[in-house]
């Protein structure tokens, strides 16, 4: 079999189809409360495992550096969602992002000598670089927080996957097309969920430890780093600028293409950075 | 995914005595002290297919040494750290992808090292080395020939071998990269990046 054909096979369809089966049988079996707060986050997560456990031997179950911990990281975001429950106030619900990114950081940040900076400058940088993410696309307003939401996670994960396979590793950058794989699982089963706005919120913790801790170990990995890579996870941060003022009057398709290309175009200038500077 | 690859490299040692090409490493007190400025770690990688594109590359900083029998002349055994950090190519991009987690993996595996553990010698000058070689986190033994003399100017070396880069964990983008990676160990003549 081709590299070409194991990719698409087991790097893309498994972990896409991995994902979407993980939500809607969720959303089909297990009780309302706990199938909308959890339906999409556990399925990115599984489709994510599937999809690292297929990669050969170079991605081993039992860590043996850092970027190994991904899955396990992604399985511990499912939990955050327990963030976004009624009667949850705000400041418990960022203390709960903020546990989880500072123990993704943990997991993540290797124990290299010459890492720079320190692990010690390092690990509180990368849990406020994912706590920042997930708190503030978990707070952007309900509108926001629809199917195209996640069309635009996947796309910015699979920005990811081609920042870190292009600058850096073709390993990595398929540990990354996992993620994006999965997502798109995320975004085909979001078509059949109701009351989206909560189950889709419930994705984002792992979205931004998985493709967030993707980013990372790629940055990381180049001497010098390569910290653009960072951008992609973050990007549909942008869409705060949706949130109010005059783009927050646009409504139907011309709003859902406005937002498409908002995001997308800090990812096409860091892909094309990456690839005229590499 | 990045779909330019290329290969690996190591270590290797051994011996030969330099024609009138090659400086010598001074010995002192039976040791000759091993570095760029003395002795040069090169490799040569290439393409699967038909377009090889073989290309060229090596380690700017590694330290060793190299024990030698004062009445045989002979060498006695032969060790060599190797930064792999410092790995270099002519093109930017392919030594970045060396070091990445692709082939080297350097932030992981900073040194690969060598340590003989048995110098046969041969006629001619000739002799076959075995040691270890330590590589991405992997230790095997490994056996190559060499061409080694030490006269008074000091000890010169040189040995062209292969080995097969899965052998040390660097399995990625095989059926695209060669898996056989040439070694050249040249003790006396200097290592040049360019």
């Amino acid at each position: 079999m081709s590299a070409e054909v194991e990719f698409a096979l087991f790097t893309v369809a498994a972990p896409l189809a991995a994902a979407a089966a993980t939500a809607l049988l969720l959303a089909r079996f297990a009780p309302a409360t706990l199938a909308e707060r959890y339906a999409l986050g556990a399925a990115l997560a599984a489709g994510f495992a599937v999809g690292y456990w297929l990669l050969a031997d170079w991605a081993p179950l039992v860590p043996e550096q850092h970027w190994h911990w991904l899955p396990y990281v992604g399985a511990a975001a499912v939990l955050a969602a327990i963030g976004l429950a009624e009667g949850v106030s705000l400041p418990e619900r960022w203390l709960g992002f903020a546990l989880l990114s500072l123990v993704a950081a943990w997991q993540l940040v290797p124990l290299w000598p010459d890492l720079s900076p320190p692990r010690t400058a390092t690990v509180p940088l990368l849990a406020g670089y994912l706590l920042l993410i997930t708190g503030l696309l978990t707070a952007l307003p309900d509108r926001l927080v629809g199917r195209t939401f996640v069309a635009l996670l996947t796309t910015s994960a699979a920005a990811t996957a081609v920042l870190v396979g292009l600058g850096v590793s073709g390993k990595l950058g398929q540990v990354a097309a996992a993620a994006a794989a999965a997502a798109a699982g995320c975004f085909a089963a979001a078509f059949f969920l109701r009351n989206r706005e909560t189950p889709i919120r419930g994705l984002i913790p792992v979205y931004v430890v998985l493709a967030g801790g993707s980013a990372f170990a790629g940055t990381i990995e180049p001497l010098p780093p390569l910290p653009i890579i960072l951008i992609a996870p973050a990007a549909p941060l942008v869409l705060w600028l949706y949130a109010a003022g005059p783009l927050a009057r646009l409504k139907g398709p011309a709003a859902i293409a406005a937002q498409c290309i908002t995001v997308a175009l800090p990812l096409l200038i860091a892909i094309a950075w990456t690839a005229l500077g590499t | 995914m990045r779909l330019v690859f290329a290969c690996l490299a190591v270590i290797g040692l051994c011996l030969a005595v330099g024609p009138a090409c090659f400086a010598a490493a001074p010995v002192k007190g039976g040791v000759a002290t091993l570095l760029p400025a003395n002795s040069k770690i090169q490799f040569v990688c290439a393409h699967s297919g038909d377009k090889p594109d073989p290309r060229i590359g090596g380690f700017a900083k590694f330290t060793g040494k190299a024990e030698v029998d004062p009445a045989t002349k002979a060498l006695q055994s032969v060790a060599v750290d190797i930064d792999t950090t410092s790995l270099f190519t002519q093109i930017d991009k392919l030594t970045t992808h060396l070091k990445s987690a692709d082939f080297f993996e350097v932030r992981q595996y900073p040194t690969a090292k060598f340590v003989s553990t048995k110098i046969a010698p041969g006629a001619g000058g000739k002799a076959t080395i075995t040691g270890q070689l330590t590589l991405h986190g992997v230790t095997k033994e490994i056996s190559f020939p060499a061409t080694v003399a030490v006269n008074d100017q000091g000890l010169s070396l040189k040995s062209q071998f292969s080995i097969d880069r899965t052998q040390f964990g660097m399995d990625y983008g095989q059926g695209k990269v060669e898996n056989k990676v040439d070694l050249t160990v040249v003790i006396g003549e200097k290592t040049t990046t360019q």
